[in-house]
């Protein structure tokens, strides 16, 4: 384990009742990290970061912060900031006395604390609304505020709670830039939570994909994208094509698949060690952009025929709708790829990809 | 804002119809204490701040008034911030603290009478194990007085407090931990003011209710120290002395308005300053 691990959690488990909502959860999160916990509702996202905060105790594992066990230190010993899902700012207070709220706590002399807030606010941009009551705030202003307020105090780890969830799409983007950017100006470890994985896409360092209280793959954006481990995974993130097939053969990092559709095999890489003997069931994802349709799919090692169901024109990519061997796939292209004239739904066509384009998931 | 039409003005009526029996009740009390044979005369009022144990009964009531009140809001704050904060069980709670009511004041009174009287459940209790010789004076006793009005009027704080509770989500506690807060740090710094609205209504309450109660310190307190709405009770039953009566309706209502008057200023800018939390 490297020794810049800020914090680890170690087959952390929390049930409620006869519910586990989270189950044997091991991470380690580096410092300066930004980290996604991505996933749907109830997938245990929010109870990891509520027993991070303090708020919930684990019932089994332990919670190591800066090398020291946490699980039985109360939430205002830790120094973890938390931003909530709802905000919760002091309603009492306006938005200078909310971000002060953490450094009056801590004794922080009266011009230290006024020096230290404004320079947060100015961070925020929100320099000149310091004497704004919190109630005459946008939307967007008081995530600021909300940010600012736990980012004061300089704890070395900020939990964010689905921040951004109550905001239109434009400020939700406009955000994302703003936190990200936040996040490298003050060197902060982020946990950041959140069910849209294309925030989880465009922000994280890495991402934490959690299904059912486990975490089903932790890694880079790019490799959860590029290379799921799971069937969920890659479905969660994304759209996907989940094509089922044989396992034929078998060595350490290849196997060979038969589909249904033809007798021929065909070669795929293995990049996760996945448990499969010769005549398993196992699905194969193959990203809708990475299948070509029509004259351009003829060429390829792994092709089969179907029909148009139907086209979605959608801007700059256009997706089409293929019944094939009894299964539906999902493809996109850029709307200017001449391959996509004349797919009127109910056309015969063929679909294909390359096997180095697809990767067996779990 | 909705508009509605002119008409719709006699809906006011019935209210208009109460507040003016109020202020006729309110004029007729004035009226029936400061004219006689008809002119202004005050000499009464005077007469009775001039006498030393008069004086001191309506000492003796503003202090019970808020010793009762004062009690009631260190004991109701806890339990309505239980009641507040228990997701579950928040209605049989709340079936708990209101269900005193279903029961006459009388007979809740009575039932400390049978606890703290001379041969009541304690002193019965204590002679028996030989701790003391002669009964203990529980009765007739300003502390007993206090506990009575604290038995009977601690729901009506305990309902204020709750109300204003409930409206501050838990996740502003939460929120003040995350940032360093110990409990009682957040309970100053957070609870404390978001819920002081809802004392300030529950101290007013308590406090009227308490300083002009009657059957309580009548019945817990005797006909000795009596304090100033047994006294008005007196007056009217026993002594049939209307103008005396009327004198002392008009103290209590001055002294009522001077506890309630900074308190309701108080509450108006508070709520002003949180009305959109």
């Amino acid at each position: 384990m490297s020794q810049d691990v800020i914090l680890s959690l170690q087959n952390v488990t929390r049930r409620y009742g006869a519910d586990t909502a989270v189950d044997r959860v091991s991470l380690d999160i580096q410092r300066g990290e930004f980290v996604t916990l991505l996933g749907p509702s109830g997938c245990g996202k929010t109870t990891i970061l509520r027993m991070v905060a303090g708020f919930v105790a684990p019932t089994e594992g332990d919670v190591i912060y800066d090398g020291r066990r946490i699980n039985d230190l109360p939430p205002y010993a830790r120094n973890i900031g938390l931003v909530f899902q709802n905000l919760a700012l002091f309603p009492h207070l306006n938005a200078f006395e909310n971000v002060a709220f953490g450094l009056r706590l801590a004794g922080v002399a009266a011009a230290e604390r006024h020096h230290r807030v404004s320079e947060m606010l100015a961070l925020v941009g929100l320099a000149s609304l310091g004497q704004r009551p919190v109630h005459q705030l946008s939307g967007g202003q008081r995530q600021r505020v909300a940010l600012a307020r736990s980012l004061v105090t300089r704890p070395s780890l900020l939990l964010l709670d689905e921040p951004l969830s109550a905001l239109d799409l434009k400020l939700r983007r406009q955000l994302q830039v703003e936190i990200k950017r936040i996040q490298q100006q003050t060197a902060t470890t982020f946990i950041f939570v959140t069910h849209d994985q294309e925030e989880a896409l465009t922000m994280s360092d890495r991402i934490a994909v959690m299904n059912r209280g486990r975490v089903e793959q932790f890694a880079a954006a790019r490799t959860i994208y590029q290379r799921p481990r799971t069937a969920f995974v890659a479905g969660f993130v994304g759209d996907t094509n989940l094509v089922p097939g044989i396992v034929t053969e078998r060595s350490a990092d290849h196997v060979c698949i038969r589909h249904g559709w033809s007798l021929m095999e065909h070669r795929y890489r293995l990049h996760h060690p996945i448990a499969c003997g010769v005549g398993a069931d196992i699905a194969v994802s193959v990203r809708p952009e990475c299948v070509r349709i029509a004259a351009p799919a003829e060429t390829l090692p792994c092709r089969l025929d179907g029909h148009i169901v139907q086209t979605e024109f959608g801007g700059p990519l256009v997706t089409t709708t293929v019944r094939a061997a009894g299964h539906t796939f999902t493809v996109r292209q850029t709307s200017g790829d001449p391959a996509l004239l004349n797919l009127a739904p109910g056309s015969l066509t063929q679909i294909g990809w390359d096997p180095a384009d697809a990767v067996i998931v779990e | 804002m909705m508009r509605y039409p002119r008409w719709s003005l006699l809906f006011t009526l019935p209210a208009g119809c109460l507040i003016g029996l109020f202020l006729l009740g309110l004029g007729q009390l004035l009226l029936s204490a400061f004219f006689v044979d008809g002119r202004w005369d005050a000499s009464l009022l005077l007469e009775i701040l001039a006498r030393p144990d008069q004086v001191a009964m309506l000492v003796r009531t503003i202090v019970i008034a808020l010793a009762t009140t004062l009690l009631s809001l260190l004991l109701g704050y806890p339990v309505a911030y239980l009641i507040a904060r228990s997701e579950h069980h928040r209605n049989h709670l709340l079936l708990l603290v209101i269900l005193p009511w279903l029961v006459s004041v009388v007979v809740r009174t009575y039932g400390w009478m049978v606890i703290l009287g001379p041969k009541g459940l304690i002193n019965s209790a204590l002679q028996w194990s030989g701790l003391v010789d002669s009964p203990l004076p529980f009765m007739y006793h300003g502390g007993t007085v206090v506990l009575g009005l604290v038995h009977v009027l601690c729901p009506f704080m305990i309902l204020a407090i709750l109300a204003a509770l409930l409206k501050v989500e838990p996740a502003l506690e939460e929120a003040s931990m995350s940032l360093g807060g110990r409990p009682f740090q957040t309970f100053l710094r957070v609870l404390l003011p978001l819920s002081l609205p809802g004392m300030l209504t529950g101290v007013m309450l308590v406090w009227l209710m308490s300083v002009g109660a009657i059957v309580t310190p009548l019945m817990l307190g005797g006909l000795k120290d009596t304090l100033i709405g047994s006294e008005i009770f007196q007056q009217v039953l026993h002594f049939f002395d209307y103008r005396k009566a009327a004198t002392f309706a008009s103290l209590l209502m001055v002294v009522a308005i001077l506890g309630v008057l900074p308190l309701q200023w108080l509450e108006r800018r508070l709520s002003l300053q949180l009305r959109d939390a």
